[in-house]
């Protein structure tokens, strides 16, 4: 089948208007849904630096322990067993400083509904080498939580691994709470729009191709030229029988 | 090995679109006709159209000194073939020709109810032997005479066989100027066909957005393979955005019956 680009443009031109009016529609009913029952996420993030407290260390001696923090994070969010270590360090110093806000989770957490990223960056000043830690949770409270608990169990890990003769801290700085990354209301719109406005022109070009029918003298004269059209006659409203009447009455 | 139905498919994405598409037709037996009747004292622009129709047709057969016949068909019912043939023998009424319409439609009899009248004896009790003449409804307008289709036979293709009708159209051809026998649908039954030695030509009407190409190929393909002459077409219910020349067209309307509201196509 062979694609016209006057077509196209002639069917575009026809369906304009209900692409623009049911995508802005749509758009804004997205929009809207989106932002009263999208389930909103906030993405917390922290620093967490290696210092390394004896003298003469050199830093290829815990890149070691970087890269184990990293995994670690990688790990946390995946499998069931790193979370639930995570997890389990919150609940027992929960239970034994119940009052501490520290170790009190604002929403129920699983494998699979945490989402933990990690990056390395090499630190300038007196700090030889940092991460990022970042946790995206419903709640900013619950990364903070769940960002000290980490590092907690990670010191834990790294003084099991290394032992003492690799003296070195991860600490928690800069913590950044809550930048929300989802929904995204203004993109999930933009989205809805573009995609109806699209299902409407693949709608209209498609009842335009398979259409068969005759509307006008070019029609006639495109697919059966060979005979000439001796006349076209004109569609009219019918007469509108009120005014006949008030006409009538008039007279 | 899967076959697909290509026309199963357009009917398929068609159907929720139809009402979109819907034109009225006088389906509507009570329907009153005269509003949409060319009128000498009223003009309109459906006059015009009509006119330059007129001219058109009159250069075929111009040099013939017995009345030309025109056979006016459709591809399929309810096109506007009956209101079509009757405006343009009026057309022609109206330019001074003596002009007879033969309602050759005898399973939907139309032109009667077009002009009002009653019909006792019409083509049907003719071509079926009862009656040795037709009833001929003079002057339903002036210089313009109907032999109406008469009752419903359950035969019409073979009474169309019989002859009657060759020697009532030579009877009518010394008397006439313009004949237009207002014939049915092509695609439903053989009668259109059959008469198509006694004509000098099928003037075909198509409604836009209702006529369908493929019908018209197979009708055009049927009186091709009778040998008929295919004068042209008369494009029929052109709407504003489809066709061509033509401005506002006022509020008398052509096509819809009074009864119903009229619907705008999309």
């Amino acid at each position: 089948m062979e694609i016209k680009l006057s077509d196209l443009w002639n069917v575009f031109k026809k369906v304009f208007l209900i692409m623009l009016i049911g995508g802005l529609v749509v758009g804004m009913f997205t929009y809207i849904f989106s932002n009263a029952f999208g389930k909103k996420a906030y993405s917390s993030s922290a620093q967490f630096f290696m210092d390394p407290n004896k003298d003469g260390i050199d830093v290829k001696d815990y890149t070691s322990y970087i890269v184990y923090c990293k995994e670690n994070v990688k790990v946390l969010t995946k499998t069931e067993l790193a979370m639930r270590n995570l997890l389990g360090y919150i609940d027992v110093m929960h239970a034994a400083e119940p009052e501490n806000p520290d170790y009190i989770l604002e929403n129920v957490y699983s494998p699979g509904t945490l989402v933990g990223r990690c990056t390395i960056t090499m630190a300038p000043g007196d700090y030889d080498a940092s991460f990022t830690v970042t946790f995206t949770t419903p709640s900013s409270h619950d990364a903070m939580v769940l960002l000290k608990a980490y590092a907690a169990t990670c010191n834990e890990q790294g003084s099991r691994v290394f032992g003492d003769n690799l003296a070195i801290k991860a600490t928690v700085e800069g913590f950044r709470p809550g930048t929300q990354t989802s929904p995204h209301p203004f993109r999930n719109a933009c989205i809805a729009f573009l995609l109806v406005a699209l299902a409407v022109y693949f709608i209209a070009y498609l009842i335009a191709v398979l259409d068969t029918r005759l509307y006008n003298a070019d029609d006639l004269k495109q697919h059966f030229g060979k005979y000439p059209i001796l006349g076209q006659i004109p569609f009219v409203k019918e007469k509108e029988k009120t005014n006949e009447k008030e006409e009538e009455k008039a007279e | 090995m899967i076959s697909i139905n290509k026309n199963k498919i357009v009917q398929f994405f068609r159907r929720p679109f139809e009402k979109w598409n819907k034109r009225h037709t006088f389906t509507d037996k009570s329907t009153s006709y005269a509003e949409f009747l060319l009128d000498e004292k009223k003009y309109s622009v459906m006059d015009e159209a009509f006119r330059m129709t007129r001219t058109n047709l009159m250069y075929v057969g111009c040099a013939k000194k017995r009345a030309v016949c025109f056979g006016i068909t459709s591809g399929r019912p309810n096109e506007g073939k009956s209101l079509t043939c009757a405006n343009l023998a009026i057309s022609f009424a109206m330019a001074g020709k003596h002009t007879l319409i033969i309602d050759c439609d005898m399973r939907n009899a139309t032109q009667h109810r077009i002009f009002e009248k009653n019909v006792t004896r019409g083509l049907s009790e003719y071509l079926a032997g009862i009656c040795e003449e037709p009833d001929v409804l003079k002057d339903v307008r002036p210089s313009l005479d109907v032999i109406p289709a008469g009752q419903t036979p359950p035969n019409p293709a073979e009474l169309l066989y019989n002859g009657r009708l060759d020697n009532l159209i030579k009877q009518y051809k010394y008397e006439y100027d313009y004949i237009f026998i207002d014939l049915p649908p092509i695609s439903l039954v053989s009668d259109a066909t059959i008469v198509s030695a006694l004509l000098d030509g099928y003037v075909f009407v198509v409604q836009s957005g209702v006529s369908e190409r493929k019908t018209l190929e197979d009708s055009l393909a049927q009186v091709e393979a009778v040998k008929g002459n295919i004068v042209g077409f008369i494009l029929n219910a052109v709407m504003e955005q489809d066709g061509k020349g033509y401005g506002k067209y006022g509020r008398y309307g052509y096509g819809i019956p009074a009864s119903e509201k009229p619907e705008e196509r999309k």
